[in-house]
């Protein structure tokens, strides 16, 4: 009785943390809504138009990125195209990249007479409006598409295909008749993960889209509270808030469903066949190449340009090369400040989600009580929101408790919008570990609680870890959660390198861009290692 | 119906391990051919090799004398049931069924028509409609045989495609296995780690160790003739042991035994240094203290059938497997043991 009371504990405790952290601050953005109706001032505003610009943005772009990613996964694992093993590390870069980063690199390339567009003396491209928000957020979630496709197509058994070979069918028809089919529940939460994370999605379209008034509900939340506008901006921006927080929790529970459904009923089995592209090789494999080149060099360069020059519409030559944009930025005192207060703020939200997400993980996974789903949903609903959201709930939260102004304020919304990082690397590999695991321990002497965080808990430490790391990486470059938190004296790094080229100083906005993406990729290089030496216990 | 003939393949892994090392292999017209060996043998290896899922680096394989080596297994016309049965969740019982007939442009009537009638062979008469995940393994399993045999396969291929049953559903379907091919006409290759499946069904066994072939026999050849002393071993544990030839007698110093030459089955080139194989039917087990017994005490007994089967270990630590009829024997029990007519194999 004594060890089923100390489980009841830990499950108040964690359940306590996350009504505090997670749901107050929602609740906030629903309750105010609800005190008044703001809906003709938003119309008066262009609510229309900004909601038909995130819809069309978002399904083209989330349709963009499942073609893409899905294409770009059934050419590295299905087929006997050259180089695959480097290509995925090309073409899983601008995942390593923040989106609003990505678009100031392109944004050096094919800005009006910029970059490319001033090389070949003709405008090419211009970058600004709905085709290039589009196209940069099909860039920034094709890898999750790839990520999610790509694991479903490991994971099923290999003899199903095997199985319409040596009935007839050749490399077109399995891919059609059986692959796909298969993949359909991969390709639909891919699809809703996509959708949910572009129509959130506020760096893109504010560097892309409003330099040519072209407004989304991302982009108009942060006009309304930056911008006296309106006469209650809270207000107006908690109603398109609760706008997409219904939107997110239909995404979540759809995702939730999909995977139920899905269920583990497919398992490994051998090594996957690969598909013989025959005469189709070498164009695929240049194709491929060609694209994994663009999207990895493409940004780099368009930043190193940029950051390398003087000022604005000097030519690169050889005399007018400096470095003197790095040190201008990393000598102004504003950036100094921005990187010591994320680097504090990473840290101490990788430890909260480190530890937060852990036990959540453990807990729902690793016992069959009443509420975990909820729990498990809950932790998972700010995955599904866009950052802004969590920002405006932080902020009304903070008016009320006297922390606004602090970081505090910025730490609590950072451990509401990752901790499910955490959950999620943890749960993987957690729930393949078949039963007898704890049960081994309970039969040895150890008491549930015990059992549970010897055995399961343990093993997850790791999967833990690499799940902080990847907190510290993600929120050390965040700009959407702070934006609207940030006070004189706790301004983020995001935030800073947003204002300078808001401000219009490229260059250095392009120097600290160019050292946030390598730093990024060099992090998260090291940490994309470590969740394969988690434990992985098969039934 | 057709037959298989595998000319000196030899199959290599990119890791440069060889899966496959000179095999010959013949299977006739309507031959049931059983593939066998320890794990890691290369029997699977072998099969996929047939299917064509494995090209071999080296070597021929053909089908009615028409050579397939290079020829995918999509256009092998073969028919095939996995270990995991591998029948397709998204698609109802009819569709996997009539999968090969569609791939073949059979018209939808006749596909109609030969799906019923492969659905009564396997014994799923009028589950055509269901999903696989509604079915029990043993159905979903009867699905994967009709979809591998509707199209009139020249060769059909079991990677192990019982062994994912339970006993006793896996007995009766091996039943069902065995009319169903010979009814039919089918030449079938089925590969199994189960020994006494191997033995009980097939016309003749293949065992693979190491890659190579040892033996190709029929059951009752391979039981009391293996040819080697590793298979002797694996198809019927039998224990090897050292042994010299002195003049006309063959003894074993380990054990203290020995006997006339006559009386040893000797396999191969004669030679003076031999290596002996005693299958459990050569061992008599006797009270302690009997003359030209070996002294031996019980390791283990199990309940087989009416009689025990026992391990003894003697004082030089060699094991044999042995049959005891009558009392059971107690572990620990001090017997004594003979062996006849063991088989001996030049080293």
């Amino acid at each position: 009785m004594r060890l089923f009371t100390s489980l009841s504990l830990v499950r108040v405790g964690v359940w306590l943390i996350v009504l505090g952290l997670f749901v107050t601050p929602l609740a906030l953005v629903v309750g105010l809504a609800f005190g008044g109706n703001q809906i003709p001032v938003l119309l008066d505003q262009g609510l229309g138009t900004a909601v038909w610009n995130s819809l069309y943005t978002t399904l083209l772009s989330a349709v963009g990125a499942v073609v893409v990613g899905t294409a770009i996964a059934l050419v590295l694992d299905r087929t006997d195209a050259r180089g695959t093993g480097i290509l995925r590390l090309f073409l899983l870069s601008p995942l390593l990249i923040p989106p609003f980063i990505g678009a100031i690199a392109w944004l050096q390339l094919f800005g009006p007479n910029q970059g490319l567009n001033r090389f070949f003396g003709t405008e090419l491209w211009d970058i600004y409006g709905a085709d290039g928000v589009t196209l940069l957020l099909i860039l920034h979630s094709y890898p999750i598409v790839y990520v999610v496709v790509g694991s479903a197509l490991r994971s099923m058994p290999s003899d199903l295909e095997q199985a319409a070979r040596i009935s007839g069918a050749g490399t077109g028809t399995v891919l059609r008749t059986v692959t796909l089919p298969l993949l359909r529940p991969a390709l639909l939460s891919a699809f809703t993960l996509t959708a949910v994370a572009n129509l959130a999605d506020f760096g893109i379209p504010a560097l892309l889209g409003s330099p040519a008034r072209f407004e989304t509900l991302a982009t108009m939340i942060y006009r309304f509270m930056e911008s006296g506008t309106v006469a209650n901006p809270l207000q107006t921006v908690s109603t398109i808030g609760v706008v997409l927080l219904f939107l997110g929790i239909g995404a979540v529970i759809a995702d939730h469903l999909v995977a139920l459904r899905s269920g583990s009923q497919l398992q490994e089995t051998g090594e996957a066949l690969r598909f013989r592209l025959g005469a189709a090789r070498w164009p695929v494999t240049l194709v491929t190449w060609v694209v994994g080149l663009a999207v990895t060099l493409g940004p780099i360069a368009g930043l190193a340009y940029r950051a390398l020059l003087p000022a604005p519409g000097i030519p690169l030559t050889w005399e007018t090369v400096t470095l003197q944009n790095f040190e201008r930025s990393l000598a102004n005192p504003r950036v100094v400040e921005g990187f010591t207060n994320s680097v504090t703020l990473a840290l101490s939200a990788a430890v909260i989600c480190g530890v937060l997400g852990w036990l959540i993980g453990v807990l729902v996974t690793r016992t069959r009580l009443a509420g975990n789903t909820a729990l498990t949903l809950t932790v998972l609903l700010p995955t599904a929101l866009p950052g802004l959201i969590i920002g405006v709930g932080w902020l009304i939260l903070g008016r009320y408790t006297g922390i606004y102004n602090t970081m505090w304020v910025i730490l609590g919304a950072y451990v509401c919008a990752f901790t499910a990082m955490v959950v999620q690397a943890v749960r993987a590999p957690l729930q393949g570990t078949p039963l007898a695991v704890e049960e081994a321990a309970r039969i040895s002497g150890a008491g549930r609680v015990r059992s549970l965080f010897d055995t399961t808990g343990a093993m997850a430490i790791p999967a833990a870890f690499s799940g902080a790391v990847l907190v510290a990486v993600t929120a050390v470059r965040e700009l959407t959660v702070s934006i609207l938190l940030i006070a004189p004296g706790t301004t983020t790094l995001g935030v800073q390198v947003f204002n300078l080229q808001q401000a219009g100083n490229y260059n250095q906005a392009s120097a600290l861009s160019l050292m946030f993406a390598l730093v990024g990729v060099v992090a998260l290089a090291l940490t994309v290692r470590s969740p394969k030496s988690a434990p992985k216990v098969r039934s | 119906m057709s037959f298989i003939d595998l000319r000196d393949v030899t199959v290599t892994f990119p890791d440069g391990t060889v899966g496959l090392d000179g095999v010959d292999l013949d299977v006739r017209e309507q031959e049931f051919v059983a593939l066998i060996g320890p794990s890691g043998s290369g029997k699977t290896t072998l099969l996929r090799t047939i299917a064509g899922f494995v090209q071999p680096s080296e070597g021929q394989v053909r089908i009615d004398a028409r050579d397939l080596t290079h020829v995918p297994p999509e256009k092998r016309g073969m028919g095939m049931v996995f270990q995991q049965h591998a029948v397709w969740p998204h698609m109802s019982v009819a569709g996997n069924v009539e999968y090969p007939l569609k791939r073949a442009g059979v018209e939808k009537r006749e596909r109609a028509e030969r799906v019923e009638r492969a659905l009564r062979l396997v014994g799923l008469d009028g589950f055509g409609a269901r999903k696989p995940a509604s079915l029990s393994g043993g159905q979903r399993q009867r699905v994967a045989l009709a979809r591998a045999i509707i199209a009139d396969p020249s060769v059909l291929l079991l990677d192990e495609a019982l062994s994912a049953l339970d006993e006793p559903l896996r007995d009766s379907l091996r039943r069902e296995l065995v009319s169903l091919t010979r009814r039919e006409g089918l030449t079938t290759v089925h590969v199994t780690h189960d020994r006494s499946e191997a033995l009980s069904i097939a016309d003749r066994v293949v065992v693979l160790i190491d890659a190579r072939v040892q033996q190709v026999a029929d059951p009752a050849t391979l039981v009391r003739y293996p040819a080697s002393p590793e298979v002797a071993a694996f198809i019927a544990d039998a224990a090897l042991l050292d042994a010299v030839r002195e003049g006309d007698r063959i003894s074993c110093p380990s054990l203290g035994l020995s006997w006339p030459v006559s009386e040893v089955q000797v396999v191969g080139a004669p030679s003076n240094t031999l290596r002996l194989a005693v299958l459990p039917t050569a061992v008599e087990v006797l009270p302690a203290g009997t003359p030209d017994a070996a002294a031996a005490t019980v390791a283990s007994v199990l309940y087989d059938a009416g009689n025990f089967s026992v391990t003894l270990e003697t004082e030089s630590g060699d094991r044999f497997r042995a049959t005891v009829t009558g009392a059971r024997p107690e572990i620990g029990e001090a017997v004594g043991l003979r062996i006849h007519r063991p088989l001996a194999y030049p080293v």
